[in-house]
């Protein structure tokens, strides 16, 4: 691959040399490296948008280019079970098939193959299948340790987000969907300029708006708020999100997040349970991974005796993902959030956080109360910590 | 040879086998099931694990709602930079030391 300089990228931009090492530093040019104090960029990189010069751009056709039927089609189809990979085929040729076999990608734990297929979508003037990409490409590249392309499409969100004021109510709508999903998912303070839920959920499409709830479930759920939270997946699982499969996956397993925060194993098992059967037939494992250090030790006692091939990729898939998504989350946010505990030891400080004693722990996770106390032991040792109330400070922060 | 962590708990003393653990990619202590097999100060009080279950005779530090563990138990001294300590709780006494006391 041919690479340019600084110098050279601000010449053929027509931008300042600042501007292009701005764009570097802040991720926006996918594959910039850093060569000591020096950029080498891509000679085919596209030249990112400026997002304070978006609002004077009224004129340029963005928001008659915004196709809804692009956007995370794959999300917003129902279908029966086993029937992922059949949907996603059976789409109009072109952005939306190819996002939609990007979603499969994802959604199934092939982020490598995910990211390929977006990846032409970055820059398309299509805002639907361009805001799919972004948001596929940010998180699929977490997981293959792609940190900088991450950063690059999450920062792409923000600038569509930004440059979405003045255009369609339905633009906005759009933008602010991924834009919220990008960032609650990380765990990241919300974009500045994300209108209210109530302003865009009405514009979404259904199983698009489905999944904004779960997004805003997530969120309550980050607050404290467990009980509005679960009643908020209850309320769209009940209006008919079950009938697509991807939000509603992510919906039970929030719904587990909130039920073992309030200590109510059974509703929590009722929801893995049912997220396990609409995943498992399209091998939709991808949340489960993604989900595993809030989701109560409930892998380890529900999917593990059960199914422990595919608790294996699993864990695979929380390690891979996990690795990417501290190395986001812990410099912008400033809380160093444990990355040297193992998924094990992760899941039992988790609920010895909550209150659970060990001997409660042990019988969740058909382990001995021996092992619940080697586990957290081990665990605070790590993380230096000499009492379980501060475990409790360090875990749930 | 076998490696190990020595301790010195108010003068209890003994040693913590140490083992790789390849799974996890971590150095853990075998730690002996207190519980099952206790080991006593010189004075007669028991050795105990800050995170062990709280037992019948706890009663919550000032602060904590309940106990739920040795660490959160007013009876528990734990050894600085440990997660060891001591519960002076007289149920826990060595049995011998109980006798003479009686006697």
């Amino acid at each position: 691959m041919k690479y340019l300089t600084v110098r050279e990228t601000a010449e053929k931009w027509n931008l300042s040399v600042r501007m292009v090492q701005q764009f570097c530093t802040q991720g926006r040019i996918p594959g910039a490296q850093k060569f000591g104090r020096s950029w080498a960029i891509p000679a085919d990189a596209g030249k990112p948008q400026d997002p304070r010069l978006s609002r004077k751009q009224e004129e340029l056709p963005t928001a008659r280019l915004l196709d809804q039927t692009n956007l995370m089609p794959l999300m917003n189809t129902p279908f029966q079970p086993g029937q992922c990979l059949a949907a996603a085929q059976a789409m109009e040729e072109g952005p939306q098939r190819d996002i939609a076999m990007a979603e499969f990608h994802y959604f199934s734990g092939q982020p490598e193959a995910a990211a390929r297929e977006a990846e032409p979508y970055l820059t398309s003037a299509d805002m639907g299948a361009k805001l799919s990409a972004c948001l596929i490409y940010a998180y699929a590249n977490l997981s293959v340790g792609e940190i900088r392309r991450a950063k690059f499409a999450l920062g792409e969100l923000n600038a569509a987000l930004a440059a979405a004021g003045e255009q369609s109510p339905q633009f906005r709508a759009a933008s602010a969907f991924v834009a919220a999903a990008g960032a609650v998912l990380l765990h990241l303070p919300l974009p500045e300029g994300l209108s209210d839920a109530k302003d865009f959920l009405p514009l979404l499409p259904t199983g698009l708006r489905a999944f904004a709830l779960y997004v805003q479930a997530h969120y309550l759920y980050l607050t404290g708020s467990y009980g509005p939270s679960a009643g908020t997946v209850e309320a769209t699982l009940a209006m008919g999100a079950v009938r697509y499969p991807i939000p509603a996956i992510y919906l039970h397993l929030v719904a587990v997040m909130d039920y073992m925060s309030l200590k109510q194993t059974d509703q929590a098992k009722a929801h893995l349970l049912a997220a396990w059967d609409l995943a498992r037939p399209d091998d939709l494992i991808e949340g489960f991974g993604e989900h595993h250090g809030l989701l109560g030790g409930m892998l380890e006692s529900v999917i593990k005796p059960d199914w422990p091939e595919d608790f294996k990729r699993i864990i695979d898939i929380t390690y891979r993902f996990s690795a990417g998504w501290r190395r986001v989350h812990n410099p912008q946010t400033g809380h160093d959030v444990a990355d040297a505990l193992t998924t094990t030891q992760f899941a039992v400080c988790m609920l010895a956080a909550r209150g659970w004693n060990n001997q409660n722990i042990a019988q969740h996770l058909h382990i001995s109360t021996n092992t619940v106390k080697s586990h957290i032991f081990q665990a605070m040792r790590i993380l230096q910590v000499g009492t379980r109330k501060d475990l409790k400070r360090y875990m749930l922060r | 040879m076998e490696r190990t962590v020595h301790y010195n708990i108010e003068g209890a003393e003994f040693d913590v086998p140490i083992y790789y653990d390849e799974l996890v990619r971590q150095e853990i202590e075998r730690l002996p099931d207190f519980l099952e097999h206790p080991i006593h100060t010189p004075s007669g009080e028991r050795v105990m694990l800050t995170i062990e279950d709280a037992c019948e005779n706890g009663i919550p530090i000032d602060g904590e709602a309940r106990c739920i563990d040795c660490g959160s138990c007013r009876y528990y001294r734990q050894t600085p930079g440990t997660l060891l300590g001591v519960c002076s709780h007289e149920a826990m006494r060595k049995r011998a030391d109980i006798q003479e006391m009686k006697d």
